[in-house]
């Protein structure tokens, strides 16, 4: 636990230290490329992994399943409607817009989601059938939208799909901060809560939890941070399935450690994955959603053939 | 002394008919009573109701100490009455010393961290059940009747005046089921009231105070149990099959016998 902690406080010092001198430049680089292109990157890179890793982490527990990730409850595909419908639409609109429409429809879907449900009155398959339900709507609708699109917005959809941490300026990372907070400090003080959700909705209700509020309210913090996220850097996948499990291994299940644990593991993720992509095909970049897909897709067939602890 | 009092209780799911109807019984603190009957009678709806889960609708009274339970909010009632579920989910990625520290939450804060008095009271209860041994052990690394055993011990974590139990039994060895009903008695031999659904009425040894016999949802018969084991056909009516039930004269345990044995 001490070494995971000091590992962990390293890999992080690391990344941010490697993630500032990385880059066409290298170490040459002026300081403004420094401050307003490297600096907000790695901030963006860190709330956005944070915020994806404690989404998946509180829906693990409150579904008790150990596939529920924004992305299995159809977050990614509702972003991926309204920001391609904007791209589409070629509006030219700030590009707040952008975000907010990507958070909008993940919010959306996930409402979509919890409704289908049934409120979340039934059981817990009945969810992650509805998020599967909205995750196909989601997608035929983003393939009509593509289909329709001339080229030169396809490529723009296809490639705020991908995900992107490039930034200038700190507007991006302003813009998911008070969705961080929003979602984060809910979650952090419910990890008692969310101990209790393991040993399912009766023994929970019967030490005092009002399951059916509590449940509302991590769904909607979970929510929250995943489409705040998703808004800022695109649908990036499996970083809300990697890290909880991963963590689950070096920690334990104990919510209250596995909460902050995983906020720290996802930003690490990010940050580690970001300069891997910057690096890889250097000066060029890799999109970040394609490298956590590569490393998702395995580790998801993994948790499928060897069962995981939850 | 704490007293647990059901009149013209009726209670059932909202979402279905299933239900039970008019059981009327007054618990007094250091009894156990054994809720029996055939499938699908409403025992474990009859606890569920008592608790006043989410879901479920009731009428009729249920009161502890003169206080109606539907009307008690949430903490106040897990601090003063504990359920354990017939076959409550695993919780992954535990151990059996924090699964049985869970049972602490009504006690504190959601978030604040186990105290030494907590963990005290926690191994105690594990060293209750008998598996003291296996508090490091994960969950998922010990077996199905062990896993009953340390829920058993976080509802003993609990530390309540009322603990109602949905099939305690089912799953355990005989060696274990023994002790698991001596261990009951023992509980409510400290003033505890124990409120336990069980098809197993050989495996109780003679825990049981009292006994409460449901039959298709209705209440059928209450009392001690000599007065509903012995008094006729009445089990095997109920069963819908011949059987007899006898008292051992060494131990006053309780025997069941199948077929016509007269």
């Amino acid at each position: 636990m001490k070494r995971t902690t000091l590992i962990m406080i390293l890999l992080a010092i690391g990344g941010v230290a490697l993630s500032l001198s990385v880059g066409p430049m290298g170490l040459n680089a002026p300081d403004q490329v420094i401050l307003y292109l490297r600096l907000p990157r790695i901030l963006l890179a860190i709330t956005a992994g944070a915020s994806l890793a404690v989404s998946g982490c509180v829906l693990q527990a409150v579904l008790r399943n150990p596939l529920a990730t924004p992305f299995t409850l159809g977050i990614s595909a509702g972003a991926g409607v309204t920001a391609g419908f904007i791209i589409l639409s070629g509006i030219s609109l700030p590009i707040y817009f952008l975000y907010l429409s990507g958070t909008a429809g993940a919010l959306a879907a996930s409402t979509l989601t919890w409704f289908l449900a049934g409120r979340g009155q039934r059981d817990h398959s009945g969810l992650i059938l509805a998020g599967v339900t909205v995750n196909l709507l989601g997608a035929s609708l983003l393939l009509l939208i593509e289909y329709m699109s001339p080229a030169s917005r396809l490529v723009e959809i296809i490639r705020w799909m991908m995900g992107d941490l490039a930034v200038s300026g700190y507007r991006r990372v302003l813009y998911l901060f008070p969705f961080l907070i929003a979602g984060m400090v809910p979650a952090m003080l419910r990890t008692g809560t969310l101990n209790q959700f393991l040993t399912g909705t009766e023994m929970a209700e019967s030490r005092g939890v009002n399951t059916v509020r509590e449940r509302f309210f991590l769904l909607l913090a979970a929510a929250v941070l995943a489409g705040g996220a998703v808004g800022a850097v695109g649908p990036v996948g499996f970083v809300g399935l990697i890290v909880p499990h991963t963590m689950r291994r070096l920690v334990g299940g104990d919510y209250r450690k596995l909460l902050p644990f995983s906020a720290l593991g996802g930003a690490i993720l990010m940050l580690w994955a970001d300069i891997f992509s910057r690096v890889v095909i250097s000066p060029a970049e890799l999109p970040i959603g394609v490298i956590l897909s590569l490393l998702g897709g395995p580790f998801f067939l993994y948790l499928l053939i060897k069962k995981p602890r939850l | 002394m704490s007293e647990l009092t059901l009149k013209n209780f009726s209670s059932g799911y909202k979402s279905h008919e299933k239900a039970v109807y008019g059981v009327s019984m007054n618990l007094s603190a250091g009894s156990v009573t054994a809720v029996i009957g055939p499938n699908g009678s409403g025992k474990s709806t009859l606890l569920k109701g008592i608790m006043s889960f989410p879901g479920m609708k009731s009428e009729g009274l249920v009161t502890l100490n003169s206080l109606a339970i539907p009307s008690m909010n949430r903490r106040e009632r897990a601090a003063r009455i504990a359920y354990l579920p017939q076959s409550p989910p695993l919780p992954a990625g535990l151990t059996a010393i924090e699964t049985v520290l869970l049972g602490r939450f009504p006690h504190r804060n959601a978030w604040s961290s186990d105290s030494p008095g907590d963990i005290e009271i926690a191994m105690d209860a594990l060293e209750m059940v008998g598996a003291e041994h296996l508090a490091e052990k994960h969950t998922d690394e010990i077996s199905g009747g062990e896993n009953r055993l340390v829920n058993l011990a976080a509802v003993l974590s609990q530390q309540t005046e009322i603990i109602l139990l949905d099939e305690p039994g089912s799953s355990l060895d005989y060696g274990h089921a023994a002790q698991l009903w001596e261990l009951l008695s023992r509980l409510a031999s400290r003033g505890i009231i124990i409120l336990a659904t069980t098809h197993r009425i050989e495996m109780s040894g003679n825990a049981f105070d009292k006994v409460l016999l449901l039959s298709g949802g209705k209440s059928v018969a209450f009392g001690k149990p000599e007065e509903v084991f012995l008094s006729g056909d009445l089990l095997s009516s109920v069963y819908n099959t011949p059987m007899s039930v006898r008292r051992a004269s060494h131990d006053g345990s309780w025997i069941v016998f199948p077929g016509d044995s007269k």
